[in-house]
């Protein structure tokens, strides 16, 4: 089944490649992508298009694994990287920032995934922090609940924060948080990179503990696992791998929620398939959905967050209805 | 940044494979057109109001720009070849922006390449960088320059077309004194004036660099806002949300009016006229609320501005004949 999923990213890939608002055909692509292009083809290919594909699938895989590793230690199926606080935290942080640095007045822009990373990450220490019990470590019930207040409280402060700012920088904050890769540019992707495949790394190595650690407390530690240690660990690599994808996307949602839910329907509950049908499935989900955005309303774009809520939410209402019965 | 050599022969290599498969209907393109050069190479420096300098063409050729300053580039003379997707369309230059490529909102990267552009304008800073690596490209935010006059300088030493952009100035000034003769009874001193929007549910107060003929009615037209207006919005962020309870203290003795209407708007302003506030209001009483229609006052570039003069003196006029 892994082969498959990686034979589907693949053709998205060449997919996403071959298209947008200006006429290349394959061969042009092809041509190009071997260094015998136009300068101008080189300048849509390799700063336009590619960095988008690239930034599309890591930001993918980086919020579905973290989704896929939130899901197993809270035993939570309807739980993603949002549950964190990490999407709102991280829009506090941008909101803040354009409020006190209006755009034009020499704030680089370039600060913003930084800035949107560290918001994501204090929100999750935040959330953390409120649901840990000294003697027992983090309560995957009580993160539940926390992450659910925290995510309100911050929610409301961008409110607030928000009724400041000029109408364009309004409508940038929208999109931003509705999440779009219209920004992304080849840095964005060589700097997601590490945090996607080294994070993975540490996941996949970490399956077996995410296996015992859905039988629960008791088993998990019959098994041989710290319980309250590993929790913390993977959670901690689940709000990194959340907070980076993030930085780049924008808070999109049900990449998150969906992709370790398709993975787990496609490859069976054994993290040490999970987890890497997970990623793939995230980067596939996050890049279709970004290309499709490009299309379907030509010069302008649908952000790729809509179009995966779009297709995201009827799939969500499905395993609801299904867990149902 | 390019990519390196090396990296790109990786990338190349993976992709040909897969590109490979999907490329077996490929036709044979036409070769792209490239950049015809400018008889004339020169360059200027433009310093750009965030502080930073870009060099520019001395005579750009091929414009694309936000469609909320095409205006500024028709009075000029300059039709661009390209502007973005603004939320509704002007009025005033519905006829001079026919031809003009419409490259979306925010800008398709890609569709502004095809169109071989010398020279970019944008008002956000999120797309600088990409726009950047395709033609030079100049920041001009939103309201930065204190007045029209002051903008269309910009945009004359932008384009190259100084003398146009002081002749405007000049012919804009003229009218303006000529409009300030004509409404003189209508307004009396020491009337206060005040521009007000009804935006979905939202009240809004309007300052004078914020379109919604700010510039005709505070620039042009020399009124006087109320303190409170002039204190927290217009030396302010230009527009400032209110509960209808604080009207009464933003209101003017002649006020502008316009409803921008989305979700709930009209069950808002029903529920506004209908209030006893609003009904107290002295320029409800006298029949001095001018109500426009927000698209012939959302824009407020130079032709804009210039039609929005003749526009509320009429308004004016007519509304005091009776």
């Amino acid at each position: 089944m892994i082969p498959i999923l990686f034979l589907c990213l693949l053709v998205i890939v060449a997919i996403s490649l071959n298209t947008g608002a200006s006429r290349m055909n394959p061969v042009e692509v092809v041509k190009t992508l071997a260094g015998m292009g136009t300068a101008k083809q080189e300048l849509i290919l390799f700063e336009f298009r590619l960095p988008r594909v690239l930034v599309a699938a890591f930001a993918g895989a980086g919020l579905a694994l973290s989704g896929c590793v939130i899901q197993a230690v809270s035993r939570n199926p309807l739980a993603d990287p949002h549950l964190l606080g990490i999407s709102t935290g991280a829009g506090v942080m941008v909101v803040l920032y354009l409020s006190w640095f209006p755009t034009g007045s020499g704030a680089p822009v370039l600060l913003l995934p930084f800035l949107a990373f560290v918001g994501g990450a204090l929100a999750a220490v935040l959330v953390f922090a409120l649901s840990y019990e000294r003697r027992q470590g983090l309560q995957p019930g009580r993160l539940v609940l926390t992450g659910v207040a925290v995510a309100a409280g911050l929610s409301a402060l961008m409110t607030v924060l928000s009724l400041r700012l000029s109408r364009e920088l309004y409508q940038f904050v929208a999109t931003w948080l509705t999440g779009s890769i219209w920004g992304a540019t080849l840095d964005h992707a060589w700097t997601l990179l590490p945090w996607v495949v080294g994070l993975f790394l540490y996941v996949y190595f970490k399956s077996r503990v995410l296996d015992a650690l859905l039988f629960g407390e008791t088993i998990a530690t019959g098994l041989g696992v710290s319980v309250a240690k590993e929790r913390l660990q993977l959670l901690a690599a689940a709000v990194a791998l959340g907070a980076a994808s993030v930085s780049v996307s924008g808070g999109i949602g049900f990449v998150g929620l969906i992709a370790p839910h398709l993975a787990r329907r496609l490859v069976g509950v054994h993290h040490a398939h999970v987890v890497p049908a997970s990623a793939l499935l995230g980067a596939c989900l996050l890049l279709g959905a970004d290309t499709v955005g490009r299309v379907v309303v030509q010069p302008s774009e649908i952000p790729a967050g809509i179009v995966v809520a779009v297709v995201g939410a009827p799939y969500f209402l499905y395993v609801l209805a299904r867990s149902a019965r | 940044m390019m990519l390196t050599g090396k990296r790109r022969a990786a990338l190349a290599l993976l992709l040909v494979l897969v590109l490979a498969m999907v490329s077996a209907c490929g036709n044979q393109g036409d070769p792209a057109v490239e950049n015809e050069k400018a008889a004339e190479n020169e360059t200027r420096t433009f310093s750009m109001a965030n502080g930073k300098t870009v060099e520019i063409p001395a005579h750009p050729k091929r414009i694309v720009m936000p469609y909320e300053y095409l205006g500024n580039a028709l009075a000029l003379g300059v039709k661009p070849v390209g502007v973005s997707q603004a939320v509704m369309e002007n009025p005033y230059i519905r006829d001079q922006a026919k031809g003009i490529e419409n490259v979306g909102n925010p800008m398709s990267l890609e569709k502004v390449a095809e169109l071989n552009p010398d020279l970019i304008i944008v008002y956000l800073e999120d797309q600088y960088e990409q726009l950047s690596k395709i033609a030079p490209t100049v920041l001009i935010p939103f309201g930065h320059y204190k007045n029209i006059q002051e903008e269309i300088r910009v945009f004359g030493e932008l384009f190259g077309k100084q003398k146009e952009a002081e002749e405007w100035i000049q012919r804009f000034e003229q009218k303006a004194a000529a409009a300030r003769e004509k409404i003189k009874g209508v307004i009396g001193e020491g009337e206060t004036v005040g521009i007000y929007k009804l935006q979905g549910k939202d009240f809004y107060v309007i300052g004078d660099n914020f379109g919604h003929a700010g510039q005709v009615i505070y620039n042009a037209l020399q009124l006087t806002p109320p303190e409170k207006i002039r204190q927290e919005v217009i030396q302010g962020s230009q527009w400032k949300l209110i509960s209808l309870e604080a009207l009464p203290d933003y209101a003017a003795d002649h006020m502008f009016w316009t409803v921008y209407k989305t979700d709930g708007t009209e069950q808002a302003e029903s529920e506004l006229k209908n209030s006893a506030i609003w009904k107290n209001l002295g320029a409800v009483k006298d029949g001095h609320v001018y109500e426009l229609k927000i698209e012939d006052i959302w824009f407020s570039d130079a032709i804009s501005v210039e039609h929005q003069l003749d526009l509320v003196v009429e308004t004016l006029l007519s509304a005091h004949q009776k």
